[in-house]
Protein backbone atom coordinates (compact mmCIF):
# COMPACT_ATOMS: atom_id res chain seq x y z
CA UNK A 1 0.00 0.00 0.00
CA UNK A 2 1.04 3.27 -0.72
CA UNK A 3 1.64 6.07 2.32
CA UNK A 4 -1.33 7.90 1.07
CA UNK A 5 -3.74 4.55 0.91
CA UNK A 6 -2.43 4.21 4.51
CA UNK A 7 -3.20 7.29 6.21
CA UNK A 8 -6.85 7.16 4.83
CA UNK A 9 -7.16 3.11 5.12
CA UNK A 10 -8.93 2.16 8.67
CA UNK A 11 -9.37 -1.01 10.51
CA UNK A 12 -10.09 -2.06 13.70
CA UNK A 13 -8.30 -2.92 16.83
CA UNK A 14 -9.52 -4.12 20.47
CA UNK A 15 -7.65 -3.08 23.09
CA UNK A 16 -8.41 -3.12 27.01
CA UNK A 17 -8.71 0.27 27.59
CA UNK A 18 -8.62 2.14 31.24
CA UNK A 19 -11.98 2.10 33.18
CA UNK A 20 -12.51 6.37 33.66
CA UNK A 21 -11.17 6.87 29.80
CA UNK A 22 -13.68 4.47 28.61
CA UNK A 23 -16.50 5.73 30.67
CA UNK A 24 -15.84 9.36 30.44
CA UNK A 25 -14.10 10.20 27.14
CA UNK A 26 -17.77 9.06 25.17
CA UNK A 27 -19.22 12.14 27.01
CA UNK A 28 -16.61 14.60 26.54
CA UNK A 29 -16.45 14.57 22.58
CA UNK A 30 -16.28 18.56 22.70
CA UNK A 31 -12.62 18.17 24.15
CA UNK A 32 -11.57 16.57 20.97
CA UNK A 33 -13.14 18.70 18.89
CA UNK A 34 -16.10 16.52 18.50
CA UNK A 35 -19.72 17.07 18.11
CA UNK A 36 -22.32 16.41 20.58
CA UNK A 37 -23.46 12.83 20.28
CA UNK A 38 -20.38 11.70 18.56
CA UNK A 39 -20.43 8.03 18.35
CA UNK A 40 -18.10 5.98 20.75
CA UNK A 41 -16.18 4.89 17.72
CA UNK A 42 -15.53 8.02 16.53
CA UNK A 43 -14.79 9.40 20.35
CA UNK A 44 -12.06 6.29 20.37
CA UNK A 45 -10.87 7.05 17.00
CA UNK A 46 -10.20 10.36 17.48
CA UNK A 47 -8.49 9.84 21.39
CA UNK A 48 -5.99 6.97 19.09
CA UNK A 49 -5.15 9.84 16.59
CA UNK A 50 -4.16 12.62 19.18
CA UNK A 51 -2.38 10.43 21.35
CA UNK A 52 0.15 9.54 18.63
CA UNK A 53 0.14 12.76 17.33
CA UNK A 54 1.32 13.42 20.74
CA UNK A 55 3.55 10.39 20.72
CA UNK A 56 5.43 12.26 17.30
CA UNK A 57 5.23 15.88 18.73
CA UNK A 58 7.09 14.55 22.06
CA UNK A 59 9.82 12.69 20.15
CA UNK A 60 9.97 15.92 17.75
CA UNK A 61 10.47 18.22 20.98
CA UNK A 62 12.99 15.63 22.82
CA UNK A 63 15.37 15.57 19.55
CA UNK A 64 14.92 19.38 19.12
CA UNK A 65 16.07 20.41 22.26
CA UNK A 66 18.90 18.04 22.09
CA UNK A 67 19.88 19.30 18.91
CA UNK A 68 19.61 23.08 19.78
CA UNK A 69 21.29 22.43 23.20
CA UNK A 70 24.27 21.29 21.83
CA UNK A 71 24.27 24.22 18.98
CA UNK A 72 23.53 26.76 22.29
CA UNK A 73 26.90 25.41 23.22
CA UNK A 74 28.85 25.84 19.90
CA UNK A 75 31.81 28.12 20.10
CA UNK A 76 31.39 29.42 16.59
CA UNK A 77 28.13 30.17 17.40
CA UNK A 78 28.54 31.92 20.40
CA UNK A 79 31.07 34.32 18.72
CA UNK A 80 29.11 35.45 15.62
CA UNK A 81 26.29 35.43 18.03
CA UNK A 82 28.54 38.52 19.82
CA UNK A 83 29.12 40.46 16.94
CA UNK A 84 25.90 39.86 15.02
CA UNK A 85 24.06 41.15 18.04
CA UNK A 86 26.22 44.92 18.23
CA UNK A 87 25.40 44.69 14.23
CA UNK A 88 21.81 44.46 15.16
CA UNK A 89 21.44 47.12 17.45
CA UNK A 90 23.64 49.66 15.55
CA UNK A 91 22.01 48.39 12.06
CA UNK A 92 18.71 50.58 10.34
CA UNK A 93 17.35 46.88 9.47
CA UNK A 94 15.57 47.56 12.63
CA UNK B 1 12.53 33.14 31.47
CA UNK B 2 12.62 31.59 27.92
CA UNK B 3 11.20 34.22 25.16
CA UNK B 4 8.10 32.79 23.65
CA UNK B 5 6.90 32.43 19.62
CA UNK B 6 4.38 35.19 19.01
CA UNK B 7 4.41 37.77 21.90
CA UNK B 8 5.21 41.03 21.21
CA UNK B 9 8.18 42.79 23.10
CA UNK B 10 9.03 46.36 23.66
CA UNK B 11 12.38 47.48 23.13
CA UNK B 12 15.30 47.58 25.74
CA UNK B 13 15.69 50.56 24.20
CA UNK B 14 13.96 53.21 22.47
CA UNK B 15 14.53 53.17 18.32
CA UNK B 16 13.43 55.55 15.68
CA UNK B 17 11.34 53.13 13.07
CA UNK B 18 10.97 50.06 15.51
CA UNK B 19 7.98 50.10 17.97
CA UNK B 20 8.02 46.46 18.76
CA UNK B 21 9.37 43.01 17.98
CA UNK B 22 7.65 39.75 17.90
CA UNK B 23 9.69 36.25 18.82
CA UNK B 24 9.32 33.80 15.70
CA UNK B 25 11.57 31.11 15.68
CA UNK B 26 10.00 27.50 17.30
CA UNK B 27 10.09 27.36 21.19
CA UNK B 28 11.93 24.51 21.42
CA UNK B 29 14.92 26.90 19.93
CA UNK B 30 13.87 29.68 22.35
CA UNK B 31 13.85 27.10 25.44
CA UNK B 32 17.52 25.92 24.24
CA UNK B 33 19.01 29.34 24.15
CA UNK B 34 18.33 33.13 23.98
CA UNK B 35 18.81 33.33 20.58
CA UNK B 36 16.07 33.61 18.67
CA UNK B 37 14.16 34.70 15.78
CA UNK B 38 12.79 37.85 15.52
CA UNK B 39 10.62 40.35 13.17
CA UNK B 40 9.79 44.24 13.96
CA UNK B 41 6.57 45.57 14.61
CA UNK B 42 6.67 49.54 12.55
CA UNK B 43 4.58 52.02 12.59
CA UNK B 44 5.48 53.09 8.87
CA UNK B 45 6.44 50.29 6.15
CA UNK B 46 8.79 51.17 3.19
CA UNK B 47 7.05 50.18 0.26
CA UNK B 48 9.37 47.46 -0.55
CA UNK B 49 8.08 46.01 2.67
CA UNK B 50 4.11 46.52 2.12
CA UNK B 51 4.03 42.83 0.53
CA UNK B 52 5.74 40.97 3.20
CA UNK B 53 3.30 43.26 6.29
CA UNK B 54 0.74 42.81 8.93
CA UNK B 55 -1.30 45.28 10.40
CA UNK B 56 -2.13 44.52 13.74
CA UNK B 57 -5.66 45.77 15.21
CA UNK B 58 -3.51 47.46 18.06
CA UNK B 59 -1.54 49.84 15.30
CA UNK B 60 1.72 49.34 13.63
CA UNK B 61 2.42 46.19 11.54
CA UNK B 62 4.40 42.90 12.14
CA UNK B 63 7.49 43.26 8.54
CA UNK B 64 7.98 39.89 7.89
CA UNK B 65 10.74 40.95 5.23
CA UNK B 66 12.88 42.43 8.44
CA UNK B 67 13.94 38.74 9.35
CA UNK B 68 16.56 39.19 12.81
CA UNK B 69 18.23 36.94 15.19
CA UNK B 70 18.91 38.51 18.91
CA UNK B 71 20.80 36.73 21.30
CA UNK B 72 20.26 38.58 24.57
CA UNK B 73 23.28 37.32 26.57
CA UNK B 74 25.53 38.13 23.85
CA UNK B 75 25.69 41.73 23.83
CA UNK B 76 23.64 45.00 24.04
CA UNK B 77 19.78 43.74 24.90
CA UNK B 78 17.31 44.29 22.03
CA UNK B 79 14.35 43.36 23.54
CA UNK B 80 12.50 44.65 26.58
CA UNK B 81 9.58 43.65 28.73
CA UNK B 82 6.10 41.45 27.19
CA UNK B 83 3.15 43.96 25.59
CA UNK B 84 1.28 41.40 24.37
CA UNK B 85 0.17 38.56 21.79
CA UNK B 86 -0.20 38.37 18.69
CA UNK B 87 -3.81 36.38 18.18
CA UNK B 88 -3.40 33.32 16.16
CA UNK B 89 -4.95 35.10 12.98
CA UNK B 90 -2.07 38.00 13.36
CA UNK B 91 0.41 35.09 14.04
CA UNK B 92 -0.80 33.10 10.67
CA UNK B 93 -0.80 36.02 8.78
CA UNK B 94 2.67 36.87 9.55
CA UNK B 95 3.45 33.38 9.00
CA UNK B 96 2.20 33.35 5.50
CA UNK B 97 4.13 36.83 4.64
CA UNK B 98 7.21 34.92 6.10
CA UNK B 99 6.93 32.29 4.11
CA UNK B 100 6.34 34.10 0.73
CA UNK B 101 9.49 36.03 1.86
CA UNK B 102 11.68 33.44 1.71
CA UNK B 103 9.80 31.92 -1.16
CA UNK B 104 9.29 28.72 0.89
CA UNK B 105 6.08 27.13 -1.09
CA UNK B 106 7.60 27.24 -4.95
CA UNK B 107 10.85 25.99 -3.47
CA UNK B 108 8.79 22.62 -2.00
CA UNK B 109 7.13 22.31 -4.90
CA UNK B 110 7.52 19.19 -7.35
CA UNK B 111 9.58 21.53 -9.77
CA UNK B 112 11.37 23.99 -7.57
CA UNK B 113 11.65 27.61 -8.96
CA UNK B 114 12.35 30.90 -7.65
CA UNK B 115 12.52 34.42 -9.81
CA UNK B 116 15.73 35.27 -11.09
CA UNK B 117 18.09 38.34 -10.43
CA UNK B 118 17.05 41.59 -11.84
CA UNK B 119 19.43 44.41 -13.26
CA UNK B 120 22.98 44.31 -12.59
CA UNK B 121 23.47 40.92 -9.70
CA UNK B 122 27.17 42.68 -8.90
CA UNK B 123 25.05 45.43 -7.16
CA UNK B 124 23.23 43.36 -4.49
CA UNK B 125 23.17 39.84 -3.26
CA UNK B 126 22.04 37.28 -5.14
CA UNK B 127 19.83 34.99 -3.69
CA UNK B 128 21.09 31.45 -3.67
CA UNK B 129 24.56 33.11 -3.69
CA UNK B 130 27.05 32.93 -1.20
CA UNK B 131 28.89 36.01 0.45
CA UNK B 132 31.08 36.92 3.17
CA UNK B 133 29.02 39.01 5.05
CA UNK B 134 27.51 40.69 8.12
CA UNK B 135 30.10 41.81 11.15
CA UNK B 136 33.97 40.46 11.45
CA UNK B 137 33.21 37.43 13.99
CA UNK B 138 36.76 35.71 15.38
CA UNK B 139 38.67 37.61 12.75
CA UNK B 140 36.70 36.70 9.43
CA UNK B 141 32.90 37.95 7.82
CA UNK B 142 31.66 34.78 7.64
CA UNK B 143 29.98 32.50 4.65
CA UNK B 144 26.32 33.45 4.74
CA UNK B 145 23.94 32.04 1.39
CA UNK B 146 21.50 34.62 0.71
CA UNK B 147 17.81 33.40 1.32
CA UNK B 148 15.75 36.63 0.39
CA UNK B 149 13.98 37.71 -2.87
CA UNK B 150 15.61 39.41 -5.48
CA UNK B 151 13.45 42.31 -6.23
CA UNK B 152 13.54 42.90 -2.87
CA UNK B 153 17.13 42.86 -1.86
CA UNK B 154 17.61 45.29 -5.17
CA UNK B 155 15.72 47.73 -3.83
CA UNK B 156 16.02 47.28 -0.05
CA UNK B 157 20.10 47.70 0.25
CA UNK B 158 19.52 45.00 2.64
CA UNK B 159 19.37 41.22 2.20
CA UNK B 160 18.67 38.23 4.09
CA UNK B 161 21.13 35.34 4.59
CA UNK B 162 21.70 32.06 6.61
CA UNK B 163 25.16 31.51 7.83
CA UNK B 164 27.13 28.34 6.94
CA UNK B 165 29.54 26.71 8.85
CA UNK B 166 31.84 23.56 8.82
CA UNK B 167 32.02 23.49 12.79
CA UNK B 168 28.87 22.26 13.96
CA UNK B 169 28.31 18.69 12.62
CA UNK B 170 25.06 17.34 14.72
CA UNK B 171 22.14 15.92 12.34
CA UNK B 172 18.85 17.86 11.91
CA UNK B 173 17.08 19.46 9.01
CA UNK B 174 17.04 22.64 11.16
CA UNK B 175 21.31 22.17 9.85
CA UNK B 176 20.72 20.87 6.17
CA UNK B 177 24.43 19.83 4.73
CA UNK B 178 25.02 21.79 1.82
CA UNK B 179 27.51 21.83 -0.90
CA UNK B 180 28.05 18.56 -0.94
CA UNK B 181 28.43 17.41 2.82
CA UNK B 182 30.69 20.10 2.99
CA UNK B 183 29.33 22.37 4.74
CA UNK B 184 26.06 22.80 6.89
CA UNK B 185 23.09 25.56 6.83
CA UNK B 186 22.46 27.61 10.39
CA UNK B 187 18.61 28.09 9.18
CA UNK B 188 17.61 29.37 12.78
CA UNK B 189 20.35 32.18 12.86
CA UNK B 190 18.40 33.66 9.16
CA UNK B 191 19.38 37.35 9.55
CA UNK B 192 19.36 40.53 7.91
CA UNK B 193 22.19 42.63 6.76
CA UNK B 194 22.73 45.95 5.16
CA UNK B 195 24.47 46.05 1.36
CA UNK B 196 27.33 47.74 3.61
CA UNK B 197 27.88 44.73 5.55
CA UNK B 198 28.13 42.74 2.49
CA UNK B 199 31.29 41.88 0.60
CA UNK B 200 29.76 42.03 -2.96
CA UNK B 201 33.23 43.00 -5.18
CA UNK B 202 34.10 39.41 -7.38
CA UNK B 203 37.27 39.04 -5.18
CA UNK B 204 36.28 38.69 -2.22
CA UNK B 205 33.67 35.99 -2.81
CA UNK B 206 34.07 32.51 -1.45
CA UNK B 207 34.40 29.77 -3.46
CA UNK B 208 31.82 28.59 -4.39
CA UNK B 209 29.63 31.45 -4.83
CA UNK B 210 26.79 29.60 -5.70
CA UNK B 211 24.16 26.69 -3.69
CA UNK B 212 22.30 24.64 -5.79
CA UNK B 213 18.86 24.33 -6.13
CA UNK B 214 19.08 21.15 -4.05
CA UNK B 215 20.55 22.63 -1.19
CA UNK B 216 17.92 25.82 -1.19
CA UNK B 217 15.36 23.16 -1.07
CA UNK B 218 17.00 21.78 1.67
CA UNK B 219 17.21 25.18 3.26
CA UNK B 220 13.77 26.24 2.83
CA UNK B 221 12.70 22.92 4.93
CA UNK B 222 15.02 24.10 7.65
CA UNK B 223 13.77 27.39 7.94
CA UNK B 224 9.71 25.89 8.02
CA UNK B 225 11.16 24.08 11.14
CA UNK B 226 13.04 26.55 12.53
CA UNK B 227 10.77 29.32 12.00
CA UNK B 228 7.79 26.96 12.56
CA UNK B 229 6.25 27.50 9.28
CA UNK B 230 4.69 24.40 8.84
CA UNK B 231 0.55 25.69 9.18
CA UNK B 232 1.64 28.04 6.64
CA UNK B 233 3.04 25.45 3.84
CA UNK B 234 -0.48 23.61 4.76
CA UNK B 235 -2.19 26.51 4.27
CA UNK B 236 -0.12 27.46 0.75
CA UNK B 237 -0.71 24.14 -0.57
CA UNK B 238 -4.66 23.90 -0.37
Amino acid sequence: MTRRKLARAAGRVSVPVRDDIRVEAPKRPDLLGLPSGASRARVFERLLERGWQAVLTEQRDRRQLDLYAAYARDPERQAVARADQQELVRSRVF
Amino acid sequence: MPLVRGWVYAPAQERRGTAAFVVITNDRWNQSMLQVGVLPVRMSVELFDEPYSVALTGGGAVVASRLGVTDEEAGPPLLGSVVTALSPSELAAVEDRLCEFLQILPLLAPAPRVSPPLGEAGRYPVWGQIYRAGPPAAGERKRRVVVSPNAWNAISGMATFVRTTTSFERHGPEFPQIQGGAARACCGDATTFEHERVRLAPRDRPVPQVVTMRDMVAIARGLTVTHELESAVARGAT
